[in-house]
């Protein structure tokens, strides 16, 4: 692809994902969540970042608006690491959208992803990043084993020592 | 900058004509890319915003394969990319390969009236598979794949260059060429040759034109007989000794001349089949010639005539 284009493309896609972060300010400030124009600079630079270690291609403004909607009322997350935060729930997204073959739509795997961040995961990063795809599916299906003792199950499954 | 060879254009960038220049590439990408921009939406039917690079590479190769199989089919200029709207240009060329696939069908329905397998399995599987290809064939966002399984191998294999539909409908083309030949012969007089031929023909990826061929070429060579299909040893070192006395472009016309007078007296009448049969004939030679044994490797030959 001549350079011309593409960097022409990517820097278009950049102006409009940072025009589309600016404006989810004006939502997320409402839980005291901002994000400063350098947080937007590199929020915008992780997502093409993230796009290209999971080998994934987005038209638009990309997925973070709607994480930010998502999330932003989470107890959660707070402002000291809330652009972090959102780096790591974006670049999980990709990998999950990977994982799951793209079985699940983009407000299904966001809303499966928010409520194991705001239930069993109590806003662990690391917790979410080792969850399967079949505990995504659970938490969407609402057969989540939240409310269950699951350490019986695994004693059970005898898998774990 | 000329890049006739962008990557980025996919199958554009073959098309005959002046390549392109860097600013003509440049507004053909901005097309096409909204063009990409509707096939991905129709993909994901608006579920999601992402896919997998491979699948997007994917789309595109399809846009760029629709509109240069659109362009070469009627006759169109590279340069109509450039003007008028993107959107029209796109569906006419869909509707182009829907033709293409209307006309491929129809060449399937004939061949599975006409092809005759002759005990060959490959040949056999490879028609009766074809049909899944009209069932799974994606015109609207995959056009360049092709989705059967292909293991009948033809005497002139199709170009790798060809893609999709249009792959399919030069296969059947091609197979409905061959058949022509082969179905001009008593069907035993064919099986007793492909079985000296190669013992096993039936089970094996072994193609029934070629041996057929190359007796009809090499009878005509000596003046005829071409219905018995039966060559002797000492038929076969005649031949040798004509071609081998000859120059390279003696032989080829010799050849040639032997398929057309060959088509003539089988009443083989359509422009298609004789140029193939002059193909085959021509890509005998030079293993006729290669050795004074090379003969045996191209024709069947019989140790009496029956």
């Amino acid at each position: 692809m001549p350079d011309s284009f593409a960097m022409k493309a990517l820097h278009t896609q950049a102006l409009v994902a940072a025009q589309e972060l600016r404006k989810c300010n004006e939502i997320s400030e409402r839980y005291g969540l901002t994000l400063t124009e350098t947080q937007i600079q590199s929020l915008v630079q992780s997502r093409f970042d993230a796009l290209r270690f999971t080998g994934r291609m987005e038209l638009g403004g990309g997925i973070l608006p709607k994480l930010i909607y998502a999330f932003c009322d989470s107890p959660h997350i707070s402002r000291i690491d809330y652009s972090g935060t959102l780096a790591a729930l974006q670049e999980l997204f990709y990998t999950f959208k990977n994982e799951s073959e793209d079985a699940m739509s983009d407000d299904e795997l966001m809303e499966a992803m928010k409520r194991c961040f705001n239930g069993k995961a109590q806003g662990s990063l690391e917790y979410l990043e080792n969850l399967s795809i079949s505990d995504l599916y659970r938490a969407l299906t609402g057969n989540s084993d939240d409310e269950d003792d699951d350490d019986d199950s695994d004693d059970e499954d005898g898998y774990d020592e | 900058m000329n890049d006739a060879t962008d990557p980025a254009l996919g199958w554009l960038s073959l098309i005959d004509g002046e390549p392109w220049t860097a600013k003509e590439s440049d507004t053909l990408q901005s097309r096409l890319w909204s063009l990409l921009e509707k096939q991905i939406n129709r993909k994901t039917q608006g579920d999601s915003t992402s896919l997998r690079v491979e699948e997007v590479a994917d789309l595109m190769e399809s846009i760029t394969f629709t509109l240069a199989t659109h362009l070469r089919e009627n006759g169109l200029p590279n340069r109509t990319l450039l003007t008028g709207n993107i959107n029209s240009l796109f569906s006419a060329a869909q509707k182009t390969l829907l033709r293409i696939l209307d006309e491929t069908r129809q060449l399937y329905e004939l061949a599975l009236r006409t092809v005759i397998p002759l005990r060959s399995r490959s040949l056999r599987d490879t028609v009766r598979g074809m049909r899944a290809f009209f069932e799974t064939y994606d015109v609207r966002l995959l056009a360049q794949h092709i989705p059967a399984e292909i293991d009948y191998q033809l005497c002139r294999p199709v170009p790798d260059s060809m893609l999709g539909v249009c792959y399919i409908r030069e296969y059947l083309h091609r197979l409905l060429i061959e058949n022509e030949l082969i179905i001009r012969f008593d069907p035993r007089r064919v099986v007793a040759l492909l079985r000296r031929s190669c013992p096993d023909y039936g089970e094996l990826l072994v193609n029934l034109y070629e041996p057929v061929a190359a007796n009809v070429i090499g009878l005509s060579l000596l003046g005829g007989g071409e219905t018995l299909l039966e060559i002797l040893s000492m038929q076969g070192e005649q031949i040798r000794d004509l071609l081998a006395r000859k120059t390279f472009n003696e032989a080829q016309a010799l050849l040639q001349g032997a398929a057309q007078d060959a088509c003539q007296h089988l009443s083989i009448t359509s422009v298609a089949s004789k140029r193939y049969l002059a193909e085959a004939a021509e890509a005998f030679y030079p293993r006729i010639v290669a050795s004074p044994e090379g003969f045996r490797g191209v024709f069947s030959v019989v140790t009496q005539l029956v």
